[in-house]
């Protein structure tokens, strides 16, 4: 019966830490058109994608196209390996769909 | 300018030329042990444990290799299609299912290993993830089909006047 109890507990717990660490399931919101301040959540750069908490509390979802820029405090155009969890930036995004595309990238700090 | 016709063997693709191998044999699996229950004869029981394993086997495997050339094709395609929360599920609802077909192959073959005293509890156990993953596998493909057939994930979308398909 312990053995029992054992590989149960395990396999409830194995699978619950696979469930929760596979695929993208955080709870994202999908803002207007615009350009918003807030401080990066989350990078990932194997698919080119970045988590943005905006000062009004929503969590943005932006996945970089060839075509989004990144820019530098100081106006300069840089590359999304400069991006760093906890910088605080600027992002200019469209609201297509029910995603957000973002156009650009500015780091505040 | 004529458009281009893209290669059929681009890596978006590799996902829906692996995925159909594993909803065949993981649904069939989960159809077995479901008509294993009704089945009293001997003989047809036991070829339906055969049939379960077995398509279970090939299913985990391929199941598996379906997931790795499905996370290659989300890079592309969450930045083509209009609603990627539609492949975000589809994707958690994939693994979830594969997750509970791998439990139920682990708890098929751990007991050729190990004596297990709770083997009644197993069966049980296996059955009802049988069924689960079976409804799992139904939803997973129909968000599949959503994002084929709604969002047009991985397709071409042919110019107007088809000039590229000319001969």
């Amino acid at each position: 019966m312990k053995k029992m109890k054992k590989l149960i507990v395990g396999l409830v717990l194995g699978c619950t830490f696979l469930l929760i660490s596979c695929g993208e399931h955080q709870d994202t919101d999908v803002v207007d058109s615009g350009t918003y301040q807030g401080v990066i959540v989350e990078v990932e750069p194997a698919k080119k994608e970045i988590y943005v908490r905006t000062s009004d509390d929503k969590l943005v979802e932006l996945y970089f196209t060839d075509e989004t820029s990144v820019m530098t405090n100081g106006g300069q155009t840089s590359s999304f390996d400069v991006l760093k969890e906890n910088g605080k930036v600027e992002i200019t995004v469209e609201k297509k769909g029910n995603k957000n595309v973002p156009v650009s990238v500015k780091i505040l700090e | 300018m004529i458009a281009e016709i893209p290669s059929i063997w681009r890596e978006e693709l590799w996902h829906p030329l692996s995925v159909h191998l594993p909803i065949v044999t993981l649904f069939l699996s989960s159809l077995a042990a479901i008509i294993s229950l009704v089945v009293k004869h001997k003989t047809y029981h036991l070829f339906l444990k055969q049939v379960i394993f077995v398509m279970l086997a090939i299913g985990v495997l391929s199941g598996w290799i379906a997931i790795y050339t499905g996370e290659l094709a989300y890079t592309t395609e969450v930045r083509k299609i209009c609603d990627p929360k539609v492949l975000q599920d589809h994707e958690w609802w994939a693994y979830a299912t594969l997750i509970a077909y791998s439990v139920v192959l682990f708890l098929t073959i751990i007991p050729k290993f190990i004596v297990l005293n709770f083997s009644k509890a197993t069966k049980s156990i296996s059955l009802l993830l049988l069924f689960a993953a079976l409804l799992g596998l139904l939803y997973t493909g129909h968000l599949g089909a959503s994002l084929v057939y709604q969002q047009g994930a991985g397709t071409y979308k042919p110019s107007v006047d088809c000039t590229e398909f000319v001969k």
